[in-house]
């Protein structure tokens, strides 16, 4: 055998390997197994940091990531950047802000800490906490510097002192990209991550391959990857394999939350917590459509919740999320908010609707139906007339009695509010169901936001952070702490990443 | 037989109706009448395929940047005037901040309007 011919041989084994490893890494050939992908010869981009997602979280941990000096690629899937943030309620809690004091209320991370347990049933991670608490009150600080208007702290569901901030989403998104983009990171539109990358000789994921303008192509992550890709909200798939309850709810939510993330973390062995917690707001309409004007809560005013045979299926004050839950369960996933004028009236004012907005609300076809008699208004909304009218006499006569002899509903909302009669025509009907707004759970990280695997071993160069973050919520969910939780783990990532 | 003979009537007919519409678009063919309608088409006549791709052929599943759009039109503010009347819905003053104008203006085929996606009671065409 001739040397030249020897040589031949070994060069065009080495690039038929080398041809078959890039058409792996790139996606050409499926790869058989839900495994990560081997690190390719050559990175089509590169960067200290590989940031999967554009929303709040990604785009904190950018903002994070480029005041220390470090290079950055932020992958945003949708033609859009915010994800689900950017259609959020602007609510963001934070403890012992001069807004709170301003205020006079007296609130600090060990009050925030006991409220977050209470409300999560203790199911909650308590270091994750603790290191949420670490960075909360200079997250504030941090925002405002940087330019997000925040103020007005309210009090709202699962909180003893008003503490969810006032923010508008769409700002909030705006002035973080533009800091980002500023110092050099680079924000990479309609760019879908698709699956990590693993490097067999340092052990660890070192990046991950991505569709971009037609085409795969890999990123190389030198300090590690941030999944903040968001939760799973319109995979249905997923939602009615993890959370089956929530497969009949409808949904509201960024349309990039398909569990991409999440799957590719899923695919290098992380362990993925929170699932069964994944609740709906109840009190949408059956038929959205603009989703502004889609939801109503007559129930925190006094409604009944009735299903289609015309039975109160649920005690009406508790939390709507709580309700969501007791209304999904219902055929056709739909329970029927009955209420008079005089609960009308009371929605409306509270929420400072204009003669215009409720009747654009209220003449949508199927929103609301209306007729003089209890009896009459169920035979429109297609509820059995006879046992809808027995069971508002029911209901007024346990109001009168100030006792619920069936769920016990004490007051209107909450710890708020004496039940009243639903008897002042006419009378309302309005067919609502639950809404998914964001998946509370995800994978399972360290108080650094590192991907634990099912063994329980960290998977080194992979950060998960924001909605697929698991552990944080437990049991449910405080208003403002999805939001809080987004910026400030996004931060500890690239902290941890850079250490 | 007979069959046959009614086709031939019928393609006649057809090819007067054509021939027809033709003489009625003055000078152009119905075909390009409906290009014209296209972004890219309005541009092209301006200044060439230049005017929003510098860079000669663009690739399949590109998009042109925004900051190339407002290079000629005026800025967001201007923009926002222009849609007022789309009241709490003015595209270009909405909660998406500032996004690709590409999300709605296509250049080689129908513009949509964008936030039909979610917003299901709006006209996802572009008028």
């Amino acid at each position: 055998m001739s040397n030249s011919k020897k040589i031949n041989r070994r060069t065009f084994v080495k690039a038929s390997v080398a041809a078959g490893a890039a058409a792996v890494a790139l996606g050409a050939a499926p790869s058989a197994m839900a495994m990560p992908l081997p690190k390719p010869a050559k990175w089509d981009y590169e960067a200290d940091l590989i940031i999967v997602g554009g929303g709040s979280s990604g785009l904190a941990a950018a903002c994070e990531a480029v005041s220390r000096g470090l290079s950055v690629y932020v992958l945003e899937k949708e033609p859009i950047l915010g994800g689900s943030s950017i259609i959020c309620g602007g609510q963001m809690s934070f403890a012992g802000t001069p807004d709170q004091e301003a205020k006079g209320i007296k609130d600090s991370p060990q009050l925030f800490t006991e409220d977050l347990l209470k409300v999560g049933e203790n199911m909650n991670d308590a270091a994750l906490i603790k290191s949420f608490m670490d960075l909360n009150l200079d997250t504030y600080h941090w925002l405002k510097n940087m330019g997000v208007k925040i103020s007005d702290p309210q009090p709202n569901s699962g909180m003893s002192v008003p503490r969810s901030h006032q923010f508008a989403p769409g700002q909030l998104i705006t002035v973080l990209n533009k800091f980002a983009t500023e110092k050099g990171a680079k924000v990479l539109m309609r760019c879908a991550a698709q699956r990590l990358t693993y490097d067999h000789e340092a052990k660890k994921i070192c990046g991950l391959t991505a569709k971009y303008r037609n085409k795969v192509v890999s990123f190389g992550a030198k300090k590690g990857v941030i999944l903040a890709a968001g939760g799973y909200s319109y995979n249905p798939q997923m939602l009615g394999q993890y959370t089956p309850l929530m497969r009949h709810a409808k949904v509201i939510a960024g349309l990039g939350t398909t569990g991409d993330g999440l799957k590719m973390a899923l695919a290098c062995g992380a362990d993925f917590i929170d699932a069964p917690y994944v609740k709906a707001t109840y009190g949408l309409t059956m038929n959205p459509g603009t989703f502004v004007e889609d939801f109503m809560q007559y129930y925190y005013r006094g409604a009944a919740i009735v299903n289609k045979d015309g039975k109160r299926v649920v005690n009406e004050s508790i939390s709507y999320k709580l309700l969501g839950d007791a209304v999904l369960a219902q055929p056709n996933a739909c329970g029927f908010q009955v209420f008079d004028s005089a609960i009308r009236e009371a929605q409306y004012t509270l929420k400072k609707l204009s003669p215009e907005a409720i009747k654009k609300f209220e003449d949508r076809p199927g929103v609301i139906y209306k007729a003089n008699t209890i009896k009459e208004v169920a035979k429109l909304a297609g509820i059995d007339p006879d046992t809808l009218e027995k069971t508002i006499k029911d209901y007024n006569s346990y109001v009168q009695n100030g006792k619920d002899l069936e769920f016990g509903r004490q007051t209107l909302s909450g710890a708020y509010g004496k039940p009243v009669k639903i008897e002042k025509a006419p009378f309302y009907v309005m067919p609502s169901t639950a809404a998914v707004i964001a998946t509370y759970c995800g994978t399972r990280v360290t108080p650094k936001t590192e991907v634990v695997d099912v063994f329980g071993d960290v998977i080194p160069g992979l950060y998960s952070v924001g909605e697929m973050m698991g552990g944080f919520h437990g049991a449910a969910y405080m208003t403002g702490t999805a939001m809080a939780k987004a910026v400030v783990f996004g931060r500890i990532a690239v902290r941890s990443a850079s250490a | 037989m007979k069959r046959k003979y009614r086709l031939v009537g019928l393609f006649a007919l057809l090819f007067m109706v054509w021939a027809v519409a033709c003489m009625t678009t003055t000078g152009t063919t119905a075909q390009s009448a409906e290009k014209q309608q296209f972004l890219a088409d309005r541009h092209a006549e301006q200044g060439g395929c230049d005017i929003c791709h510098e860079d000669a052929e663009p690739a399949e599943g590109d998009w042109v940047d925004p900051e190339k759009c407002l290079g000629c039109h005026d800025g967001w503010d201007t923009l926002a005037v222009a849609t007022e009347s789309h009241g709490m819905y003015n595209p270009h003053k909405s909660h998406l901040g500032e996004p690709d104008c590409s999300i709605c203006h296509k250049g080689h085929e129908p513009s949509v309007n964008y936030c039909s996606t979610c917003h299901k009671t709006l006209d996802p065409s572009m008028k």
